[in-house]
């Protein structure tokens, strides 16, 4: 005979009386458990329990219409029960078998008999609800984050960067590299470290998307050696990984005003206050990236050319 | 231009005459003017890399699934709170305790034994999303099919009908070298070689540090060239550096690569994970059986999906199981039968032989070596050649060659 246990407040589960000839139809599907998309083990059966003592220390006054928790001598405010999911199981001589929880939906008054009315629900999980729709680039990585160093490139060959976690290797992310015309490097031009691509491991990604949706997993596959040396490229189609910190470093100044005959090269008075300027790059910055800058003079000569005019790097 | 912390850029100009005038009009962009514009390339070096920022466009829930895909993956809740028990299909049915259920059938009522052409699809085909590279879309084009993809198809069941895709949302991480040289890496360009903007999320093997490509160069933080190194990362769909037949392969099915290899895996994700399941379903002797067993709670605490029941001299796991919990004590079930572990041909292969460049079968070694039938080597996804030898002809199962890639 199946038995309605309640969790207490000591983790064990306490048999309830309930009244019994109600069938409890209860149907599993391996389809359903191999669709990680479909709810797993869902089931909900409605029960009737006689409001006994013991029941009635368990779930307070319910069934005293006038019963108000906020005028209770003892503070007791059990009634919430209605609005909460209470811990329960399914089961037989006094195994639980079946976890999940009760709904109380109402008290029921015949006579002198009352019955609290219940809906038992079985502890599905939605691994799809649980995860959610968001994105890999909504996963909490900071412990990953790095600066980009030939240090961290170097060491993330060597099982140092974070375990062998994330590592670099190379993409042609639009280069279109190719030898002799457009080699990737050659003996005085280096690849660049930004042309590499970080690589994170599957198991990492594995790891933080059950985390942050409150799940967990037993795994031999996960856990496998094989396994573990397969990477996800955290490549995007940035020509450079990207970080949090990416500032516009545009700049466009010019001059004023005219200047009249200067006869020696000197440096012009460039100036970012001018209509149409960009100064986006703070005087103050602490940048330490190195990056490569296209420069566009525009010189525009009157009725008398200059003779000429350079730009030069200081 | 390279500019680094501490650098400064200005602009000087000089006129040719005391009237000369350099012309500025106080706005940058337009009009007779004189200004400047420095406008920087992606940081090359230093900055803090954010790796959630430089995730590829994918859904968490579609990477999982796509794992699922790939490995044949069950989730099974493990009776512990949001716990899930995650195993390839094959190794989790392995570990599932073996009961004798004879006893337990109620042979007053019906039991009905089915071939499993009502569940089978006419084709089943695996495959990762259309690649967004020039060589996916070459691949696409001349074969009509995504490189990496491999399909089952039952030719000879009548009734069998439909189409069943198992796609995973990954692209596959496609090899080729350099031209022009010996470094093999992905490439993600386009067909005009330029670069992808949204590029397919893609997964890979690390096979280490390899020095069998030549030499290459880094720079340091501070820009300068390194000296020449010769030990590179190499990524690949292949779990070793230099794949062999019993390596693992992450595409779908057997593909000649464009990169050297000694041997195409046997171990595609097909072969490793999703075989014998289908098997299970397309064997002449797959069958299904539906009858009344006797099952109460304390059958229902002992009951796992990976569980085998033994009836009438086969052995047997539940599709479908419904029951009353408050009732007499039995269930109705659908049960498949399990198939056993054999092979799917007559002749499996097992090793190379890499001095001559032969597959090898049944586990036979070079000096004692069995060489297989063609229907099986073929059946594996492999050549077979006549292999001439002193002058008198033979016929050899090869591995398939390095095809030549796409420019």
């Amino acid at each position: 005979m199946l038995n309605l246990y309640l969790k207490t407040s000591s983790d064990n589960y306490e048999r309830q009386d309930h009244y019994q000839a109600e069938p409890v139809n209860y149907a599993f599907r391996f389809a359903d458990v191999q669709d990680i998309q479909a709810p797993v083990g869902s089931f909900s059966q409605t029960m009737r329990l006689p409001l006994t003592e013991s029941l009635q220390e368990r779930f307070g006054l319910i069934d005293k219409p006038g019963y108000v928790p906020a005028d209770d001598e003892n503070g007791d405010t059990r009634t919430v029960l209605f609005k909460q999911k209470y811990p329960a199981a399914l089961g037989t001589n006094g195994t639980p078998v079946i976890l999940g929880y009760i709904q109380v939906k109402g008290v029921v008054t015949t006579g002198p008999r009352k019955d609290v009315e219940v809906v038992f629900f079985s502890d599905g999980i939605n691994m799809t609800k649980a995860v959610g729709d968001k994105m890999l680039s909504e996963l909490n990585l900071t412990d990953y984050d790095h600066t980009l160093n030939l240090l961290n490139i170097q060491s993330s060959w060597l099982d140092s960067l974070f375990s062998g976690d994330v590592r670099y290797g190379l993409i042609d992310k639009g280069f279109n590299w190719s030898f002799p015309n457009n080699p990737p490097w050659a003996s005085d031009d280096g690849l660049w470290q930004g042309e590499l691509t970080p690589y994170i491991r599957a198991r990492s990604l594995v790891d933080q998307i059950f985390e942050d949706a409150g799940l967990r997993y037993v795994s031999d596959f996960f856990d496998s050696t094989d396994f573990g040396n397969i990477y996800l490229p955290a490549y995007n189609g940035k020509p450079s990984p990207g970080s949090l910190d990416e500032q516009d470093h545009t700049f466009a100044g010019g001059i004023n005003g005219d200047l009249v005959g200067p006869k020696t090269l000197q440096v012009l008075p460039v100036l970012d206050t001018i209509s149409a300027a960009a100064d986006r790059q703070t005087s103050t910055s602490t940048e330490t990236e190195a990056r490569s800058f296209s420069l566009t003079p525009q010189k525009q000569s009157g009725t008398t050319a200059p003779k000429r005019s350079s730009c030069y790097l200081c | 231009m390279l500019l680094v912390l501490g650098d400064t850029v200005d602009l000087r100009g000089e006129a040719g005459g005391a009237t000369a005038v350099i012309y500025g009009n106080d706005t940058v962009g337009t009009g007779i003017r004189t200004d400047m514009t420095i406008t920087p390339s992606a940081p090359l070096s230093g900055q803090t890399v954010r790796m959630a920022r430089n995730m590829p466009e994918l859904k968490q829930v579609d990477f999982l699934l796509s794992l699922q895909k790939m490995f044949n993956l069950v989730f099974i809740p493990s009776g512990v709170p949001d716990e899930f028990i995650v195993e390839p299909w094959d190794d989790y049915f392995d570990t599932g305790t073996q009961i004798s259920w004879n006893n337990k059938v109620h042979r007053d009522k019906s039991m009905t034994l089915r071939p499993t052409t009502d569940i089978q699809f006419k084709e089943y085909e695996w495959s990762y999303r259309e690649g967004l590279d020039f060589i996916s879309d070459a691949v696409e084009k001349s074969l009509d099919r995504v490189y990496g993809a491999f399909k089952v198809l039952d030719s000879e069941n009548d009734f069998a009908t439909g189409n069943k895709k198992i796609e995973a949302s990954l692209g596959g991480y496609i090899l080729s070298l350099i031209p022009g040289s010996s470094f093999p890496i992905h490439r993600s360009l386009q067909t005009d070689g330029s670069g992808i903007e949204n590029p397919l999320a893609m997964l890979a093997y690390y096979g280490g540090l390899v020095t069998d490509f030549g030499e290459y160069y880094l720079r340091t933080d501070l820009g300068a060239t390194t000296s020449a190194s010769t030990q590179f990362p190499l990524f690949s769909p292949y779990s070793a550096s230099n794949p062999t037949l019993t390596d693992r392969d992450l595409n779908f099915g057997m593909e000649a690569a464009f990169v050297p290899q000694q041997c195409n895996p046997l171990n595609t994700l097909y072969y490793t994970y999703w075989k014998d399941y289908i098997r299970e379903l397309y064997s002449e002797d797959a069958r299904t059986l539906e009858c009344t067993v006797s099952f109460d709670n304390y059958d229902l605490l002992q009951f796992h999906w990976n569980n085998k029941y033994y009836i009438d001299g086969a052995i047997w796991r539940v599709l479908e199981l419904n029951t009353d919990l408050n009732g007499p004590g039995t269930a109705t079930v659908k049960l498949l039968k399990v198939q056993d572990a054999s092979v799917d041909c007559a002749d499996t292969p097992t090793g190379y032989d890499d001095r001559n460049n032969v597959i090898l079968f049944n586990n036979s070694t070079g000096g004692s070596p069995d060489y297989g039938s063609e229907a099986c080597c073929t059946k594996y996804g492999y050549r077979w050649v006549r292999y001439v030898e002193g002058g008198v002809g033979k016929q050899r199962c090869k591995p398939r060659n390095q095809q030549t890639q796409p420019q």
